[in-house]
């Protein structure tokens, strides 16, 4: 797991008050039930890593290949790189809209 | 004040490797599982290539001893690589972002910077720990490098090879951190002696209270030993017992414990720092947008 070597663009806040999905693909990966759960604490709150495994009780390995998918589609980014009194650094992720919809159409 | 910034180290230290101890856990086993391997296949090798081997022990000895400290040192490299990949893995918990580590991450470590960690390992334990086991001087053929520990001037000596060892850890321990933030050599053993220099009684402090639990006793142990010099039917089993139990507690919690601590103390000191892979790396993509 390597140190991400882009995060100040990633950590600029694109949050936006509404987003509709639309592609059937990205609309899949968030009807994923660990990624639907994961998004809809972000919509909330910035989280980091240690935080949604306690909320949601999912392997952090787990979570942070959902954060990095979830990630690649604009659904959530870097909101914020803090560091503890311990100097440990901890990346907090943000869901990048405060609402999201999902449209799609048959037909 | 010191003290406050040890205690801290190894709070901070047992608290992470308690959240991330199957990685640590795995990376360990597999370090054991490769280094018993290893001996195992050269040993295979050999046999497969002269199948007297076993019966002309006798007759090629000393032939047969070399290869067996060739075969035994090729372990220890790759154990000890393996070993120090968890300074990787310690990195990933407390500068990566993710506050977690997966058993695998150290494989990609262990490609990086393998052949660093060999140097490392070799610059700060290769003195220091055949000193501090202190089994070197006595081994059949150096009979008489150091004074046997029965006699005050033995054990003055070894105590003052035992500080000599402690000192030189500390002085290059940092590096195993360093290589893992900076990446490169020359500059990891700068950046540990800055850390000495800049911080010496939080260094001492901290590597102190490690070697009082993980090093000391059985220092200790055989300091005893070697004054009382019982007969090995009557200390043989608790020899055994007392070396078993305090190996897979060095093995299985000092070890990670050294790789957090290393990492802990790092981040921790302010001293002049070089650049940080993950800086060059922004820093160049910046001048070329």
């Amino acid at each position: 797991m390597e140190e991400d070597p882009n995060p100040p663009s990633q950590t600029t806040n694109n949050r936006r008050d509404k987003l509709v999905l639309t592609d059937p693909k990205v609309i899949r990966i968030v009807l994923h039930e660990q990624k639907l759960q994961i998004l809809n604490i972000l919509l909330h709150d910035m989280k980091n890593i240690q935080d949604l495994r306690d909320i949601t009780q999912i392997n952090p390995g787990t979570i942070k290949r959902n954060l990095d998918e979830l990630m690649e589609h604009g659904l959530v980014y870097i909101a914020a790189i803090k560091k503890s009194d311990y100097n440990i650094t901890m990346k907090y992720y943000r869901a990048t809209a405060n609402h999201i919809d999902i449209s799609f159409n048959l037909g | 004040m010191e003290m406050n910034g040890t205690r801290r180290d190894f709070r901070e230290s047992w608290k992470l490797l308690k959240s991330n101890y199957r990685a640590f856990l795995g990376i360990e086993l597999f370090a054991i599982g490769a280094f018993l391997l290893t001996i195992l296949a050269l040993f295979a090798i050999q046999f497969a290539l002269d199948p007297n081997f076993v019966f002309t022990f006798s007759s090629g000895m000393i032939q047969s001893m070399h290869y067996r400290v060739v075969i035994i040192a090729i372990g220890f490299m790759l154990l000890t690589t393996f070993i120090n990949c968890q300074t990787g893995l310690a990195y990933d918990v407390m500068s990566s972002g993710e506050m977690f580590t997966e058993f695998r991450s150290a494989f990609s470590y262990f490609r990086q910077h393998w052949w660093k960690y060999i140097l490392i390992t070799f610059l700060m334990g290769g003195l220091g720990l055949s000193i501090n086991a202190g089994g070197l001087p006595r081994q059949p053929g150096f009979p008489d490098y150091f004074p046997s520990p029965d006699t005050p001037l033995g054990i003055f000596i070894m105590l003052v090879a035992f500080v000599i060892g402690f000192l030189w850890h500390c002085l290059f321990v940092q590096s195993l951190a360093s290589i893992n933030a900076q990446g490169s050599f020359i500059r990891s053993i700068r950046e540990s002696y800055r850390i000495f220099r800049a911080n010496p009684k939080r260094v001492l402090s901290t590597w102190g209270l490690y070697y009082l639990i993980f090093f000391f006793p059985s220092f200790l142990f055989e300091l005893i030993l070697g004054i009382l010099n019982p007969s090995l039917e009557e200390s043989g089993f608790i020899m055994g017992i007392f070396f078993l139990i305090y190996a897979l507690i060095v093995i299985f919690i000092g070890l990670p414990m050294h790789a957090l601590l290393v990492t802990g103390l790092y981040n921790n000191i302010e001293f002049q720092r070089f650049p940080t892979k993950v800086e060059l790396v922004r820093k160049q993509s910046g001048e070329t947008e």
